[in-house]
C-alpha cells in the first residue's frame, strides 16, 4: 500500500503546527518534513501550503523570522509561540475525538444496532 | 491575544507593504529554489529542474495575492484598486469629471439652500414656549 493520499480539508494547518512544534523550520523544511513524516504517502499542493501557512502566522500561532539556512541563504524560519502550542494541543484533542467517533460509526455492524 | 496579532500583522501588511512585499518574493524564491536543488540532487538536469520547480509552484506575483486574501486584506485591496481606478478616469476625462462634479455641488447645495430656508420658515419653532 504505497498509495498517495489527498489531504482533506482543513487539515494542513494542524500539520504545519505540528511540524514547526518538533523544531524551528523554514516554509519548505516545513512542507518537506510533513512529507517525509508522511512516509512520502501525503500530497500537498504547494499553492495552498503557503495560504495555510501565512493564515496561521496571521492569527499568532506561528512568528517567522529571518535566518540563515543550511546552505547559507537567507530564510524565514518560523517556531511556534504559546498560542500556537495551545492551539496545537486543543486542534489534536478535536481530532482525535473526531476520528474516533467517525470510526465507529463506519465500524457498526448490522447486529450492534 | 489573537486578535492583537491579527492587528499586527494588518499594521505590517499595510505601512510596511513594500518590506512584506519583498519578504514573501524572497521566501518564495527560496522555496523554488531550494525545490529545485532538490530535484537536481535526485538527478534531473539543471534547466529542467528549474522549469518542473517553477511549474509545480505557480507564479510568485499570484502567491503574494493569496496571501493578502490569507490574511483577509483582499477586501482592502480592492476598494483601493477600485478607487485608484475611478480618480485615474476622472483625470483622463476632465469634461465629464468636472460635470459630474458640478451636478453633486449643485444638486446637494441647492438641496441643502432650500432645507434651510423651509426650516427656518416653516418649520423652526419659535423659542419660547406655548409658540402656538
Amino acid at each position: 500500500m504505497d498509495k498517495q493520499v489527498e489531504l482533506l480539508q482543513g487539515t494542513l494547518e494542524i500539520l504545519i503546527l505540528k511540524a514547526v512544534s518538533l523544531g524551528p523550520l523554514h516554509g519548505y523544511g516545513i512542507l518537506l518534513r510533513i512529507q517525509q513524516i508522511s512516509g512520502e504517502r501525503l500530497q500537498i499542493p504547494q499553492g495552498s501550503f503557503y495560504i495555510a501557512l501565512y493564515r496561521i502566522e496571521h492569527k499568532g500561532w506561528l512568528k517567522g523570522e529571518w535566518g540563515e539556512s543550511d546552505n547559507n541563504r537567507r530564510a524565514k524560519f518560523y517556531r511556534l509561540t504559546p498560542a500556537g502550542s495551545r492551539q496545537l494541543k486543543a486542534e489534536t484533542e478535536k481530532w482525535s475525538q473526531m476520528t474516533d467517533v467517525v470510526d465507529g460509526i463506519l465500524r457498526a455492524k448490522p447486529e450492534q444496532i | 491575544m489573537s486578535f492583537f496579532a491579527n492587528l499586527a500583522s494588518w499594521w505590517n501588511a499595510l505601512v510596511h507593504r513594500t518590506r512584506v512585499d519583498n519578504d514573501i518574493e524572497a521566501e518564495l524564491r527560496f522555496h523554488i529554489d531550494a525545490h529545485t536543488q532538490q530535484l537536481i540532487d535526485s538527478g534531473i538536469p539543471p534547466r529542467e529542474a528549474e522549469r518542473r520547480s517553477k511549474i509545480e509552484f505557480g507564479r510568485v506575483d499570484v502567491q503574494k495575492e493569496k496571501y493578502r486574501s490569507a490574511i483577509g486584506l483582499q477586501p482592502l485591496q480592492e476598494i483601493g484598486g477600485d478607487l485608484r481606478y475611478g480618480l485615474r478616469s476622472l483625470y483622463r476625462k476632465p469634461g465629464f469629471a468636472l460635470v459630474a462634479i458640478l451636478s453633486l455641488a449643485l444638486g446637494i447645495g441647492s438641496t441643502t439652500a432650500i432645507f434651510s430656508l423651509i426650516y427656518a420658515t416653516l418649520l423652526h419653532p419659535f423659542p419660547y414656549d406655548g409658540a402656538d
